[in-house]
């Protein structure tokens, strides 16, 4: 009987040890930084392997923000659609939450799709209407480092509603609109939409042409490495425009500047 | 079990990490303590030393100032004029450090030749750290370019056996030729080893030549650590060479974990070689540019950044970088860090020359007197330092047979190529352009699109030389041979291939939007009308080819004049889709064509159009003008005009026109008055 009870005891003990230790050890997994979440992050996203995507899966389940965000990163940029669509159901989650940089994702790939996800330009519209009213983590552009869409979703959801209005994506076709989507986009530092802004304000249009504003937003989207803006001051260059002079070692120099850029773009 | 306990390890949180790493460390440091020291030689206090750390970055294998874009000298680039400056360095300062801070092995079309083209077996060191050997370098790091040929190569070639699942297993791998100098790599690892890849730093022992108190020649050794870092954004750039054989780590975390552990293991001085640049925006690990934050890593003494193609230090900067708090642009620190940056392609050496005094047993650097410098290969006069003659006598054969590469035929064609008539119709040096662009879609959406089988593929390309420049400024091919570098005449541009898919709409406001090339030309008038407006001519996207046909009614104003679009015969529908091969310029808003915005971008890849179409000819061998130069698929929509419509070509070519079946051009004027050596020509729109 005594011995049956002693039994017991330790076994109550081992049990309260452990479940001490679980709820320690959840604890631990919900305080995990961003730092090391980011970290976990990268290697489930490089290595696809288990450990790191158990890490970030745990870390999310005891209610760490960072992870959860992080997790459905890794989910959406799987090739298997059940994954992609776990993904996409957790982002809205985060997104619900208020997250810009959730609310981009979930718009950006509900505006072209992803294997198991259907396009929904209604839905993608909303949520990048709500990425971009967030305030942005990056200071304006400046030149040289361009924000990534982690430190500047406003300015990445602008440049899609840019999209999205330029094309009628879902709504009517709204070129003025679509312009002053593509402004806000460029002066968050996008490169993509300083590189359009340039071509927009070539040829009277929506605005009347402006070679110096094309030549401004052109220089910008270059210094961060813009294939297409160092092409088209290469080209500019070659041909004397926007108020250049024609000049054969600069457009090397930007020639071969593109060819290096090209070497940094990330294909989607 | 080992695993199983690891894996508990890895998912603790990071004090406890901290925890079980500060005790493991301390384990091995008391548990080797004693056993490899051997006695210091005495070195008095006070002894005093200099010791200047030299940098290359970027150089891109720019390893002779020669431009193969150009096939010709460039003065303003290139190592072996870099080697002249690190020569009157170890003139200058008696004891010297020669480091490499990476982006070394690509960048130019040498690399691509020993990469590519004919890639150099085991036993043979790349030119760039054959030269590199013979300019002695100390140690070297891993810049993102290092992975662009992938991990085979990049283990072959520098001389590593990299243990990552893509490649066999470490012990089956071969040793090859490669820089006789340690690269030192910390921040990436082996997917499946978590360890990494490269040595993650190595300590360099260097016997100074110093001074004692009392004035007396001495030699005293220093031990020297160098550890490196490259950008985590690798991963994104380099995801087909990448993914799921390697992962990276944050650079803060890394110095954190490695600093510690080479000072005990006897680093007097640290210097952490960063390809990257600074950005002090809020600290990730995945950040581009960490070397701002390595500034505050404790213990690391100098900081030899890379990968912006800038240079630091220099007062007179503008770069957003290097005008932040705690940079000082004029001494050359980040947070008190002597910190270099030497521009790109051997432009500059970086020079940190560290003032070293000898106190209690350990070299302590006085930072007041400490010199950071970017050394320009450009003199105040604009002429630039004279070449080390060793260097192109080193490489002379690789060399010269990228040359010989970039001259080899391809190809033939049994017609002449050109786009002296390109705005009028000729489509010679157009349409092999547009096949090359359009078999390459075909054959990717086949193997990889399933979804978009079955939709019709064609292809848009411009005359990117359409005269601007004058009479020179057009493409020209003679008839026979067809080389490389004949690949840049037909296709000017570095582009790269893009697919879009579009309607039927889209299309036809893509036409029209190029069709801007035209003035608009009433017939009834009698004086002369210029048919070619100011619109530029990379901008005259064109479709040639035997299924698709359209006019250009250049009677109409801009955005009516495309008429009777037909695809094999039958009129396009508005809702029809298409899938365009295009570029990247063109796909992403260059132009600011309707609807082109990357939206419709549907393959967006990493190969040039230029390579794409020198593999076109390599494929089909023989060119033809039937086969690869007549299909006008766009024609001016016929209109009697009572006065002569004209435009500006090299002169005398009337008929090269007709025998591209331009049959309704003459010569008016052989010199337009425009002085840049063009013609003026008219074309009878009635014809």
């Amino acid at each position: 009987m005594s011995a049956r009870n002693g039994w017991l005891g330790a076994s109550v003990a081992v049990a309260i040890v452990a479940a001490s230790a679980l709820v320690l050890f959840g604890v631990a997994m919900r305080e995990a930084s961003s730092e090391h979440v980011d970290e976990w992050r990268m290697q489930a996203m490089s290595t696809r392997q288990a450990q790191a995507l158990w890490r970030l899966r745990i870390a999310e389940t005891f209610g760490n923000d960072a992870a959860r965000l992080a997790l459905a990163q890794v989910l959406v940029s799987d090739a298997d659609p059940q994954r992609v669509r776990r993904g996409v159901a957790l982002l809205r989650r985060v997104a619900d939450g208020g997250d810009a940089r959730a609310q981009l994702q979930l718009g950006k790939i509900l505006l072209k799709g992803l294997p198991g996800v259907g396009v929904d330009h209604t839905e993608s519209r909303e949520w990048l209407l709500k990425a971009a009213a967030a305030a942005t983590r990056h200071a304006a552009n400046t030149g040289e480092e361009s924000p990534d869409p982690d430190n500047a979703p406003a300015g990445y959801a602008a440049f899609y509603l840019a999209s999205i209005y330029r094309n009628g994506y879902g709504v009517a076709p709204d070129p003025r609109a679509a312009f002053e989507w593509l402004e806000r986009a460029a002066n968050a530092g996008v490169p993509q939409a300083q590189f359009q802004l340039a071509n927009v304000y070539r040829q009277d249009g929506v605005v009347r042409r402006d070679d110096t504003r094309a030549l401004h937003w052109l220089v910008l989207a270059g210094k961060a490495e813009l294939a297409e803006a160092n092409l088209a001051l290469a080209i500019a260059y070659r041909n004397g425009e926007l108020g250049l002079k024609p000049d054969e070692d600069e457009y090397w120099s930007y020639v071969k500047e593109t060819a290096h850029d090209y070497k940094h773009t990330i294909v989607p | 079990m080992t695993r199983a306990v690891q894996n508990q390890f890895s998912a603790a949180p990071y004090r406890v990490r901290l925890l079980l790493g500060t005790m493991a460390a301390a384990a091995l440091v008391s548990g080797c303590g004693s056993s490899d020291e051997t006695p210091a030689p005495a070195i008095a206090d006070g002894t005093k030393a200099t010791l200047a750390m030299l940098e290359t970055t970027d150089i891109h294998t720019n390893v002779l100032s020669y431009d193969y874009f150009k096939l010709a000298e460039d003065k303003s680039i290139g190592l072996e004029r870099t080697a002249t400056l690190i020569a009157a360095g170890r003139k200058e300062f008696q004891n010297t450090m020669l480091l490499d801070d990476g982006d070394t092995i690509q960048g130019t079309a040498l690399a691509d030749y020993q990469a590519q083209v004919a890639p150099i077996d085991c036993n043979t060191t790349l030119a760039v750290y054959k030269v590199m050997n013979s300019l002695k370098y100390d140690a070297g790091t891993i810049g993102n370019h290092e992975f662009n040929y992938g991990l085979s190569f990049l283990g072959q070639v520098t001389g590593s056996k990299l243990d990552v699942p893509n490649l066999p297993p470490v012990a089956q791998q071969q040793t090859c030729a490669g820089p006789a100098f340690p690269l030192v790599l910390a921040n990436v690892l082996g997917a499946r080893s978590t360890q990494p890849i490269f040595k993650p730093y190595t300590i360099i022992t260097r016997n100074l030549t110093a001074t004692t108190a009392d004035g007396k020649t001495v030699t005293a050794p220093v031990k020297v650590g160098v550890i490196g870092f490259t950008p985590p954004t690798i991963m994104a750039w380099d995801k087909r060479n990448l993914d799921g054989n390697v992962f990276t780590q944050g650079l803060k975390e890394t110095a954190e974990k490695y600093v510690p552990q080479m000072r005990a293991e006897g680093a007097q001085i640290v210097v952490a070689m960063s390809h990257g640049g600074l950005d002090a925006s809020p600290y990730s690990p995945s950040m581009e540019n960490g070397s701002y934050y390595l500034s505050t890593v404790p213990g690391i003494d100098v900081l030899m950044i890379g990968h912006s193609h800038q240079v630091f230090p220099d007062p007179a900067s503008t770069v957003a970088q290097f005008n932040l708090p705690g940079v000082d642009k004029v001494k050359g620190t980040v947070n008190g860090v002597p910190t270099v940056m030497a521009n790109f392609w051997g432009k500059h050496l970086g020079v940190v020359a560290l003032s070293l005094t000898y106190s209690k047993g350990a070299w302590n650097i006085d930072k007041n007197a400490t010199k950071v410098e970017a050394r320009p290969i450009q003199n105040a006069d604009k002429t630039f330092v004279a070449a080390d003659p060793g260097i192109s006598a080193a490489i002379a054969s690789e060399h010269e047979a990228t040359i010989n590469y970039v001259k080899t035929p391809v190809g033939t064609t049994d017609f002449r190529m050109t786009s002296y008539f390109a705005d009028v119709g000729d489509v010679s040096a157009i349409e092999i352009v547009n096949q090359a662009q359009a078999q390459y879609v075909t054959d990717y959406v086949a193997a990889n699109l399933p979804e978009y089988a079955g939709i019709p593929v064609l292809s848009v390309s411009a005359p990117f030389k359409s005269g601007f420049g004058g009479a020179s400024d057009f493409t020209d091919v003679a008839a026979g041979n067809v080389a490389i570098n004949n690949a840049a005449d037909l296709y000017l541009y570095p582009n790269t291939v893009y697919a879009v898919k579009v309607t039927g709409a889209d299309l036809k406001a893509w036409l029209e939007t190029a069709a801007q090339r035209f003035n608009q030309i009433d017939p009834a008038k009698t004086s002369s009308q210029p048919l070619v407006s100011s619109y530029p001519g990379y901008n005259f996207d064109m479709i040639t080819s035997k299924d698709f046909s359209y006019e250009i009614d250049v009677t109409q104003p801009v955005g009516s004049r495309i008429r009777n679009l037909s695809y094999k015969g039958v009129t396009v529908a508005g809702d029809q889709a298409f899938i365009v091969a295009t570029n990247n310029y063109r796909a992403s808003g260059g132009g600011n064509f309707p609807g082109l915005d990357g939206s419709k971008t549907i393959y967006a890849s990493p190969d040039a159009n230029r390579d794409v179409l020198i593999a076109y000819i390599k494929r089909i061998k023989s060119m033809t003008s039937a086969g690869t130069g007549a299909d006008r698929s766009w024609h001016f929509t016929k209109a009697a005009t009572q006065g002569p419509v004209t435009f500006a070509s090299a002169p005398n070519l009337v008929a090269l026109a007709q025998s591209q079946g331009i049959m309704n051009v003459s010569q008016v004027q052989a010199d337009d008055g425009t002085g840049k050596g063009l013609a003026l020509y008219s074309i009878d729109l009635g014809k």
